[in-house]
């Protein structure tokens, strides 16, 4: 069987020397991301009818089938989760510490069905910056936070939990993600 | 030994970055301060008349709301005091000595590498540069007595620049988009009021060419402040 974990192709007749880890760059990474929320709000602003919902509309929807897609390929060697919180707190360490080389900062709940996330140095704002700083930069930088509340319910979905995620930052770098969980 | 200015210009001829130093003169106790500017440079290249001073200062008053109170609104130039030209006057002048002596560097030198114009110094004042081969260029003026600073501009450039300014997803570049030369988008026109635009036009890139923004001025200011070069007087 193949030593690896975590492997590009899991064939399990690799021998353990043609097993390799296939990694990208990191800046390509984070351009790719920049560039993407750009053009999405770009091209939906000349679309007939459309208004800042039509860019949340569109860009946590990526959000939503990349999560579910992450979540199948990160979970497959982990034993079932015990309860909601669980999960939650899967997304908290394991998932974040994938996609954003860290955990969530702090975690709250009221135990009825909502989550706060907070996270106080998000990777993705860590050089965003404007010249009138404040308010200004946190509302430029909001839309960055659609497509990971899209990734956050993805994932919640494919675990079995329906919710709504909404995200909100007041000064950068810190951002806080609410999950309301169905009933 | 002090270091007094640094502009930074793309390769379209506009100057997107300019900072100055200035230092209290000998005997008065107010520390040093530091004066930021930020160039809409596609004005540079948008003006029609060259005699435009009156219509610079107000824009450029009404887009510093940063600088602190009882700094003279109207950017005054570094150069000889008693002529008050405006900041883009003073770029432009900087550029077109830049141009031209790098031009004649590079047809005087034997070797055919881009090292050519490093510096040139006067009896007042030393002008470092540095060119990357994205067309950017980086002057630094400093006193006469400073040593070559080209590790210094290659270091704000590497470590300043490209983090805070091109891993930044809110700065827009040069608008060489597709959608505009196909003419599918308008141009972005210049406006002045973009921090107080609805939420609709907050997606609207900036003018090409201000690439100024808090975590810049400030990681450039601690940056210069911590040189052995830069002494306070």
């Amino acid at each position: 069987m193949y030593s690896q974990p975590t492997t590009s192709s899991p064939l399990p007749q690799q021998t353990p020397q043609q097993v390799q880890q296939e990694l990208v760059s990191e800046s390509c990474m984070d351009f790719f991301l920049m560039e993407m929320v750009d053009t999405i709000c770009r091209t939906t602003i000349t679309e007939p009818d459309a208004d800042i919902d039509a860019v949340f509309y569109k860009l946590e929807t990526l959000g939503f089938s990349v999560g579910q897609r992450l979540i199948e390929k990160l979970t497959k060697d982990r034993p079932r989760f015990v309860d909601t919180l669980d999960v939650v707190k899967f997304i908290c360490k394991d998932l974040w510490t994938i996609m954003f080389k860290k955990q969530i900062d702090n975690l709250k709940t009221n135990h009825r069905g909502v989550y706060v996330l907070q996270d106080n140095n998000f990777r993705w704002f860590m050089r965003l910056s404007t010249d009138v700083g404040g308010a200004d930069s946190a509302k430029k930088a909001t839309p960055f936070l659609w497509f990971p509340c899209g990734i956050i319910r993805g994932a919640l979905a494919n675990l079995g939990v329906t919710s709504v995620v909404v995200a909100e930052t007041s000064n950068l770098p810190q951002c806080t993600f609410q999950i309301k969980i169905a009933a | 030994m002090t270091i007094y200015n640094l502009y930074i210009f793309d390769r379209h001829c506009q100057c997107i970055y300019f900072q100055k130093w200035t230092h209290a003169p000998k005997g008065s106790a107010s520390a040093n301060t530091s004066q930021t500017g930020s160039r809409l440079g596609s004005r540079l290249s948008h003006s029609t008349t060259s005699s435009s001073e009156p219509m610079n200062t107000t824009q450029l008053s009404s887009h510093n709301q940063s600088i602190p109170e009882g700094a003279l609104l109207t950017q005054q130039s570094g150069m000889a005091a008693g002529s008050m030209i405006s900041m883009e006057e003073e770029a432009k002048l900087v550029y077109g000595v830049i141009l031209s002596l790098r031009n004649f560097v590079r047809k005087l030198s034997s070797t055919s590498d881009h090292d050519g114009f490093i510096s040139y110094r006067t009896s007042t004042y030393r002008l470092h540069y540095y060119e990357t081969p994205t067309g950017l260029k980086f002057v630094l003026n400093t006193d006469p007595q400073t040593e070559g600073m080209k590790a210094v501009l290659k270091q704000i450039y590497v470590q300043l620049y490209v983090e805070f300014v091109v891993k930044n997803g809110l700065m827009r570049f040069d608008d060489t988009r597709w959608e505009i030369s196909q003419g599918f988008l308008s141009q972005p026109q210049a406006n002045e009021d973009t921090p107080h635009s609805t939420s609709h036009t907050s997606f609207t890139p900036a003018p090409p060419g201000n690439i100024s923004n808090e975590l810049f001025r400030l990681a450039v200011d601690r940056f210069v402040r911590s040189l052995s070069s830069f002494e306070q007087k």
